[in-house]
């Protein structure tokens, strides 16, 4: 067969070009390590790859609100933890202040209570990422403690703040600053009891301190217990990231079964002591599975 | 290495049962342990409903770590309760390929009942254990600490 000139310039351009291609395939496999970079290349892997890859996007997505959870409820425990020691010292002063019949000594007291009561109520409208922690959902505006001198009232609503941690699934991350609302009640009559001198009027309100510190301890424990289910989603999720990113690698990572083969071929010694512990063990996993 | 002298991939174990699935692919609940002679001693973990769902893992017993002291009462509830000498602890691997490294998720092993291939991915409670341990760091050098 005769072959023209043409002829063979074309089959020469398509030979280049052919090559052409499967270079700048190799080289952008060299480049991004990747063996299916583009759809074109094995659509079923990329496809697979990409579902992975959506996958772990909406896990760190949950990941990342979690870590804004925890931290939400730290802030939070934090806060009521001081709200916690400070009640106790109010109590303890009013002890010692039952005690005390010195009424110029107890004015002083009365002043370190109300000092007290300042912070308890500056704790309770605590912000994070500006914004208040114990006001349910009124989390911008006015505060969620208000203390004119002798009431504390509470202007933020029962509102539940959660996070999205699983396709379906949210979890709570705030408390609510009803539920302990009664501790400023109670020191600001002991407070005032103090003032009165009305020994009776002390002794009911260190009763009543006592209750709603109990109270303050199962709100605190309940923080606590929102934030240990935080966790444990948190160590399950990492989990699937792992696993997820490994995939990924599986579906896409030219070089993961050669890494483990250099792994192997630099580690002789790992082999050698695997052998060795497998005798003296005498134990084959895979002949248990088998 | 070249295609004609890859080894093949065999069977290392019969179907294995993970009920809930493994955290990120709750849907495979069947899987096969798969080894290739060159690879050893990692095998391979490989969903039956999506083969190409396949995580490298390494038997804990080979590394210098401890899974099963611990297992707690409801994690061994996952798999039936089995006998201690019926629970074999894996981990799953990683490759960076940027680093170059591979790591090992010992904070999340695989535990598998040998006698009746029930398997789960449980997270241990411990905060010394990593979800990427460099693998160098927990290779024995005379055997190692076995669990």
């Amino acid at each position: 067969m005769r072959v023209t000139n043409a002829l063979l310039s074309e089959q020469i351009i398509s030979f280049i070009a052919g090559n052409q291609e499967r270079l700048a395939n190799v080289q952008r496999q060299i480049a991004t390590s990747r063996e299916v970079s583009v759809s074109s290349d094995d659509p079923v892997r990329f496809d697979r790859a990409g579902r992975f890859k959506s996958l772990l996007s909406k896990t760190e997505q949950y990941l990342s609100n979690i870590e804004d959870g925890i931290a939400w409820i730290k802030v939070g425990t934090e806060s009521l933890d001081i709200v916690y020691r400070s009640l106790q010292q109010i109590r303890e002063l009013g002890l010692q202040s039952r005690s005390d019949a010195d009424p110029g000594a107890r004015g002083q007291v009365v002043s370190f209570v109300d000092a007290l009561i300042e912070e308890m109520v500056l704790m309770g409208n605590t912000r994070f990422m500006d914004k208040f922690i114990f006001g349910g959902t009124l989390t911008k505006g006015t505060e969620p403690f208000d203390f004119d001198g002798s009431v504390v009232t509470y202007n933020g609503n029962a509102g539940v703040l959660s996070r999205k941690v699983a396709a379906d699934t949210y979890l709570q991350i705030n408390t609510l600053g009803s539920e302990f609302v009664s501790v400023f009640g109670a020191a600001i009559a002991l407070r005032d009891a103090m003032l009165a001198s009305d020994g009776p009027a002390m002794d009911a309100a260190l009763a009543d301190i006592e209750t709603v510190g109990d109270e303050l301890l199962n709100t605190m424990a309940g923080a606590g217990s929102l934030q240990r289910k935080l966790e444990l989603t948190r160590d399950n999720l990492e989990t699937a990231r792992v696993n997820l990113t490994v995939s990924i690698s599986q579906a896409e990572d030219v070089d993961l079964t050669e890494a483990i083969l250099r792994f192997n071929a630099r580690e002789l010694g790992f082999r050698a002591a695997l052998e060795s512990s497998t005798r003296i063990m005498n134990i084959s996993i895979l002949n248990h599975l088998r | 290495m070249n295609a004609a002298s890859t080894p093949e991939w065999t069977k290392a174990s019969e179907p294995l049962q993970f009920a809930a699935g493994l955290p990120g692919f709750e849907e495979h609940k069947t899987f096969l342990l798969e080894s290739r002679e060159d690879l050893r001693p990692f095998l391979w973990l490989r969903s039956t409903i999506d083969p190409e769902v396949a995580l490298p893992v390494i038997s804990s017993f080979l590394l210098k770590t401890a899974v099963l002291p611990l297992l707690t009462k409801e994690q061994l509830k996952l798999i039936g309760e089995p006998a201690m000498e019926h629970v074999a602890p894996y981990y799953i691997l990683r490759v960076d390929a940027d680093k170059n490294s591979i790591t090992v998720n010992t904070k999340a092993p695989l535990i598998i009942r040998t006698d009746t291939g029930q398997g789960h991915q449980v997270i241990l409670d411990n905060d010394g254990l990593q979800f990427d341990a460099p693998l160098a760091d927990l290779l024995p050098s005379t055997g190692g600490d076995q669990s």
